[in-house]
């Protein structure tokens, strides 16, 4: 009886937990706030050509360049290269690397003539995603994306902006999807964090409820572990 | 079993993405999944085809999930179109291409699972207390991580391994004295038939190593001989006569593992010194069962409390079952060990004929019937498992390293590995299954928990015996 009783319990809690899962409100990916000036590509290389007045901003004490986008892959086998400031890896890149554990990443040109890399995130899969880099003048870094958030330091850094082009990169022509980029540049860096902090509240507000876990595994528990007590009893 | 097929992404089996594509293109191209197919130097120096598989794990499509299934992108796979391998895997797990999406691999990796259970309850169902002690340390000693991961992945391996580690134990049921009921006799030969026909099924030389454990299994357990005489001899010169030459007729490997490569090739290492050093290490390839190999395409380096604790009790066993030795046990071990090197030299001097390189996954079948012999044949008069406390230590030693094992692999799939211990997050980068409403940590907690209580249940088939100590006279 007691048997009955504990199978009909745990079925109804996950017939509960699958109820609340399969009505859950649809997930609408949240995006960049506006700035600067945007590019798309639906998956040919764009040129933008010569900006160095973009790139004139990290010459001021608390400027940065800003640039923020969103990409969508319809495959992650190749190498890709999504956008440049400069041709080879004289300036600033974004890249994807299917050999280095799926890895995205920024390359940044220093000024004693090496060039950092620095690791956005893995990317396992197709699909769309979010990216933003924040560079300010004196060489710290914030990447921000869906739930990415990341900070580093380059030092050294010495991008040259003679050639924006997305959709290529570091000798990569074209990728396998479409991307949109904004660039936006200027002298109070705390403009580009304001940005960054309003994009990541609206992406924590529009994360698909966890809420129906609790009866959905509570449930699946029940009926495959059984009553603890009881269990512990004999 | 399930927890283990969803433990990782299609294609993570070593060689999956060759096995997909021989599965979606073993009906040719009229196939409506398979869309072109090119011979082997056409778009690679393999045989291969265009296909319609779907990578990006969606089981099916719900609004509510960050991640979306993407339109499938048909993309080249390379296939066995070349006859490297039987064809009867591919055309059986084709039947389950129409279910779409990747619930087709998803369900080609349950029914694969299903079968092994299903053998092993059958199993249950028709052994003795002898064979079911054998049966059972062999299964649960040599199970995971690779063994699991093999059974629960789309691997004609898997089937080898569940076809060579069941067949014998089969053979053994049906010619058993005092026999079995008879639906039950039956019941034995149609699941030996089985066994034989998933052997047959999926690779050559798994066939080979089911019938080297069958002969090894009856010629090691039937202590009667029959009196020689013209007639046996005779019986016995045909019957290996014709099954000699259907062997080789229809065995493309038996063939080729007689061929067996004995002359070095210019530059390559002298057969004294190669024939040795895999003499010295042949144990070393079957202990990759325990994770010290190459677990999938990826690779998780499986934490070594996991194959430690596996060996550990692995000699344990072992060491219970040689108590008491017998004759018919030690040349039973003796000679499957050399047959292993045997095995190891031979595929090992086709491939690269060096000292490294040797995958444990292709020898990975016969390890479970070489433990499983010993103990069988052992004349111990307690085994490792049946005294209680001992088997409560093994049974809460192995649930421990299992679930080290499975958190290693899922967590190495779904956003790379930590080395440690923690909870494992999907966010928006790591793979995870579309559609399922189960997150890994869950997928690992009900695995560890299920399989805690699969081996308790399981081995209580099993009675114990109570281990008394008695002070020595001295003291």
């Amino acid at each position: 009886m007691r048997n009955k009783i504990r199978r009909a319990v745990s079925l109804l809690l996950v017939v509960a937990g699958l109820v609340m899962w399969y009505t859950r409100p649809a997930f609408v990916r949240v995006e960049f706030p506006e700035h600067g000036e945007t590019f798309e590509s639906a998956g040919k290389p764009v040129n933008i050509g010569d900006r160095g007045d973009l790139c004139s901003s990290l010459q001021e004490q608390n400027g940065y360049l800003f640039i923020s986008g969103n990409i969508s892959l319809t495959t992650t086998g190749s190498t890709q290269g999504f956008l440049q400031t400069s041709d080879g890896e004289t300036g600033l890149f974004f890249e994807y690397d299917p050999g280095e554990d799926s890895l995205l990443r920024f390359g940044f040109n220093q000024s004693d003539e090496n060039v950092a890399r620095v690791k956005y995130r893995n990317l396992r899969k197709s699909g769309p995603f979010n990216f933003s880099i924040l560079v300010r003048s004196d060489g710290t870094l914030r990447m921000v994306g869906d739930d990415t958030d990341e900070t580093s330091k380059v030092e050294n850094l010495s991008i040259g902006c003679s050639n924006f082009r997305i959709a290529a990169a570091n000798g990569s022509e074209g990728i396998e999807g479409t991307m949109a980029v904004s660039f936006s540049s200027g002298s109070d860096a705390q403009q580009a964090e304001e940005l960054i902090d309003g994009y990541l509240s609206m992406y924590r507000r529009s994360l698909p409820s966890t809420l129906y876990q609790w009866p959905l595994y509570a449930g699946v528990l029940l009926l495959v572990i059984g009553n603890p007590w009881a269990w512990r009893k004999k | 079993m399930v927890c283990w097929s969803l433990s990782n992404p299609p294609g993570s089996t070593h060689d999956e993405d060759f096995t997909l594509g021989s599965i979606w293109c073993i009906n040719g191209e009229g196939d409506s999944h398979c869309l072109e197919t090119y011979p082997g130097g056409v778009k690679s120096n393999y045989p291969g085809g265009l296909v319609d598989i779907d990578k990006h794990s969606c089981l099916f499509e719900i609004s509510s999930s960050i991640n979306k299934c993407e339109p499938i992108i048909p993309e080249f796979y390379r296939n066995s179109e070349g006859g490297l391998y039987p064809t009867w895997y591919y055309k059986t797990m084709n039947l389950f291409i129409p279910l779409g999406s990747s619930l087709n691999v998803f369900s080609m990796r349950l029914f694969n699972s299903l079968t092994a259970i299903g053998l092993l309850a059958v199993q249950l169902i028709l052994s003795n207390k002898q064979r079911r002690i054998s049966l059972l340390t062999s299964f649960t000693f040599t199970l995971f991580p690779m063994s699991i991961f093999l059974i629960t992945s789309i691997h004609p391996s898997g089937w080898a391994l569940t076809g060579v580690a069941n067949g014998w134990l089969f053979l053994l049921a049906a010619t058993s004295k005092p026999r079995l009921e008879r639906w039950k006799n039956w019941l034995a030969w149609a699941a030996w038939g089985v066994c034989a026909g998933m052997c047959l099924a999926s690779r050559y030389e798994a066939f080979l190593f089911f019938l080297a454990s069958n002969l090894i299994t009856l010629s090691a357990t039937r202590s009667k001989v029959p009196s020689l005489n013209w007639r046996v001899l005779g019986l016995v010169s045909a019957t290996g006569t014709l099954g000699g030459y259907a062997l080789l007729r229809f065995n493309k490997i038996a063939e080729w593992a007689l061929r067996f490569p004995i002359v070095p090739q210019p530059g390559q290492i002298k057969n004294d010194q190669w024939i040795t050093h895999w003499l010295l290490q042949t144990i070393a390839v079957p202990i990759e069962i325990f994770g010290t190999g190459a677990v999938g395409e990826r690779s998780p380096v499986v934490p070594h409390v996991v194959w430690i604790v596996g060996i550990a009790l692995l000699g344990g066993v072992l060491l219970f079952s040689f108590i008491k030795t017998t004759t018919a046990q030690l040349i039973a071990f003796a000679g499957s060990l050399l047959m292993l090197s045997f095995i190891i030299l031979s595929f090992n001097g086709r491939l690269e004929r060096d000292f490294f390189n040797l995958s444990g996954r292709y020898i990975i079948p016969l390890v479970p019937f070489i433990l499983g012999l010993c103990i069988y044949l052992s004349k111990s008069p307690v085994q490792l498992m049946e005294i209680r406390r001992l088997r409560i230590f093994a049974i809460v030693l192995l649930s421990i390293t299992h679930t080290i094992a499975l958190h290693s692999v899922v967590e190495t799939y779904v956003d790379g590995q930590s080395y440690a211990f923690l909870p494992i997050s999907v966010g928006e980068s790591g793979w995870w299954w579309i559609g399922l409403p189960f997150g890994p940590n869950f997928i690992v907690l009900v695995g560890a928990l299920c399989f805690a209580k699969f081996l308790t249940l399981i081995w209580t088939t099993v009675p114990t015996v109570q281990i008394s100590v008695i002070n020595s006279v001295g003291q």
